[in-house]
């Protein structure tokens, strides 16, 4: 089958755009390990999550978002944000259903974006877990209507690398943590 | 005090030891008295087991050994042991398979009140031990290489299956070329759908097209599914006086998700790539059956009387053996190499280039066996390597944990894959 002109054109524009889009994506996925907060003056990592969270939606719109950090001492997930959030409690009780069904644990073993419907199956869920190569950090929610498009598998594959980013930071914030407080004793006795 | 599994853990119990993650993280401190918080960390992490005060796993399964009829259970163990025989029963993970297999043929035996006669050990069951082999002779001349490149019949697998392979290889492919080569296919994307709709994943929502599939459980996953799937359809019609078809695949299958789940222990990427070697193990096995129905039937024979391993009776009466026959036949159709070489390798994973992925294969082979899912013509459950286990390098507990899925599992796959049309 020979093309026409005016199909030939319309494919020249739609590659056209394809590659200023890859372009654009690429530009943007070249910086996303660049924090604008300066990790070692932080006092917790919720100023990180933030900046995380404003990257996530620059690419995807969410209904709801939330990120659970875990915590060190019980090593249970808890919520640091949410937004917005009236959604706090929604998450709450979406996660203890995540963990009863083995979705929770799924996640963190495969370490790449899940997605689920909610229980009341109005929304569908993105579960995105935030690891370093060393440790688990916490875990990201994100909440869509279910009439929304499809995420693409090469926004996926973005959120994929903005979360790790993320983990890297609270590795690093949690280290440097670890350091000043290693220090103060230190200050203390030269004091 | 020792080890027990999670599903026996009940609040109140005061843990012996440390609890941790796989990746060596600190859950729990000894001595913690155990409350609905803990069993909740030990979900969220994917803990199997625990070691717990006062309370060994050998207790929990005498409470329930107790509930048996003792006869039924001596009845239900001389028959586990008999089809043992080729493997070193005080091994831990073989004593352990014992255990496991022996408890659940008595519970299955006197939930349907039949005799304890009925289980009749393989050495009573192989009789004339003495009858003569039948004679091929001159079937050592077969060469397998010439064998796969001769039958034409080898080359016709379905268009979708070579698309699938083009799409692997093909460094530039992206998730909707993998999308619209699966959509093109209805009767393949069905059963897909089907797959990722049922307790394989877990998913609680329905996922209703490819491209959602692909989205949910990623490009590369759906892929090793599809090309597990068009293989299937290309072994129809042989005999059932040579392997019952569904007994092969419903053999397959327990093998490909005991080896998806005992990969997932050791943070593999694309665990599905496990169900699809899992899947395709004995593809050789198939290969035999379908290009030298007789010999396949002699081998069957000898190993029948003689005790032996199917694959000591293939090389013995074919001079080759369906693994390394496997392994040729996933070459020729451009499969994956790991895939190939861990079919190749999964009765030898100390030959493998990568050891642990043929131990996960070969350990899924032994469990599907041992727990008589299916049979691909193997009678006895094949040998463990002590090397092999050391290996995996797993805990005994996810032994019964792996089969507990395995149960929940297999028969809805198995009814996704073989039911026609």
């Amino acid at each position: 089958m020979r093309l026409s002109r005016e199909d030939l054109e319309g494919r020249v524009k739609s590659l056209e755009e394809q590659a200023r889009f890859t372009l654009d994506i690429l530009e943007m996925a070249s910086t996303l390990g660049d924090f604008q907060t300066s990790i070692n003056k932080l006092h917790e990592p919720s100023e990180i999550l933030r900046e995380t969270l404003g990257r996530v939606e620059s690419l995807i719109h969410f209904k709801a978002t939330a990120f659970l950090l875990v915590d060190e001492v019980t090593n249970d997930f808890v919520m640091n944000v949410c937004t917005p959030a009236k959604y706090k409690e929604y998450f709450d009780g979406e996660v203890v259903q995540l963990i009863d069904n083995g979705i929770f644990s799924l996640a963190i073993r495969e370490n790449r974006p899940i997605t689920v419907y909610s229980r009341d199956k109005k929304y569908r869920m993105v579960l995105q877990v935030l690891a370093t190569s060393s440790r688990t950090r916490g875990m990201f929610l994100g909440l869509m209507s279910r009439k929304d498009k499809n995420i693409s598998a090469i926004l996926l594959s973005l959120l994929t690398i903005i979360l790790k980013n993320c983990a890297n930071a609270i590795e690093s914030f949690e280290l440097y943590r670890l350091l000043r407080s290693g220090k103060q004793p230190d200050m203390a006795s030269k004091a | 005090m020792g080890k027990i599994n999670i599903t026996s853990l009940k609040p109140g119990m005061v843990l012996a030891d440390t609890v941790l993650d796989r990746n060596g993280r600190l859950l729990l401190g000894k001595g913690v008295e155990l409350a609905e918080k803990h069993l909740r960390i030990m979900k969220i992490w994917g803990v199997t087991e625990a070691d717990v005060e006062g309370v060994t796993q050998e207790s929990v399964e005498e409470e329930l050994f107790k509930e048996l009829d003792p006869a039924v259970l001596e009845a239900a163990g001389e028959y586990v042991r008999s089809r043992f025989v080729n493997n070193d029963l005080e091994h831990e993970a073989v004593a352990e398979l014992v255990r496991l297999c022996t408890y659940r043929i008595a519970e299955e035996v006197s939930a349907s009140s039949s005799v304890p006669g009925g289980l009749v050990s393989e050495e009573a069951a192989r009789g004339a031990a003495d009858a003569p082999d039948l004679p091929y002779p001159g079937i050592r001349e077969i060469d397998p290489y010439k064998l796969v490149h001769d039958d034409m019949k080898l080359g016709s697998l379905p268009m979708v299956f070579h698309k699938l392979v083009e799409v692997v290889n093909d460094s530039r492919s992206s998730a909707s070329d993998v999308a619209e080569v699966i959509g093109n296919d209805i009767d393949l994307s069905a059963r897909l759908l089907k797959v990722v709709n049922s307790s394989f994943y877990g998913l609680q929502s329905k996922i209703d097209t490819i491209s959602r599939a692909v989205a949910v459980i990623g490009s590369n996953q759906l892929v090793s599914l599809a090309m597990g799937f068009s293989v299937i359809t290309f072994f129809k019609g042989i005999p059932d006086s040579l392997i019952n078809m569904r007994s092969f695949w419903t053999h397959s299958i327990a093998c490909g998700i005991a080896a998806r789940i005992l990969a997932s222990y050791h943070n593999t990427p694309n665990t599905e790539r496990f169900f699809v070697a899992g899947l395709l193990h004995d593809i050789g096995r198939l290969v035999m059956y379908k290009t030298l129905p007789d010999p396949s039937l002699a081998a069957l024979e000898m190993a029948r009387r003689k005790d032996m391993l199917l694959f000591e009776a293939e090389r013995e009466v074919l001079g080759f053996t369906h693994h390394k026959l496997g392994g040729i036949v996933l070459k020729r159709w451009k499969c994956p190499v790991s895939l190939e070489k861990n079919v190749q390798y999964h009765h030898e994973p100390e030959r493998a280039p990568n050891r642990l992925e043929a131990s996960i294969l070969q350990f899924a082979d032994i469990m599907a066996n041992a727990l008589e899912m299916g049979s691909s013509g193997e009678r006895l459950v094949p040998r463990l390597e002590p090397s092999m286990w050391d290996t995996l390098g797993l805990p005994l507990s996810v032994i019964s944990q792996t089969a507990a899925q395995m149960d929940y599992q297999v028969s809805e796959i198995v009814q996704f894959f073989t039911q026609e049309g």
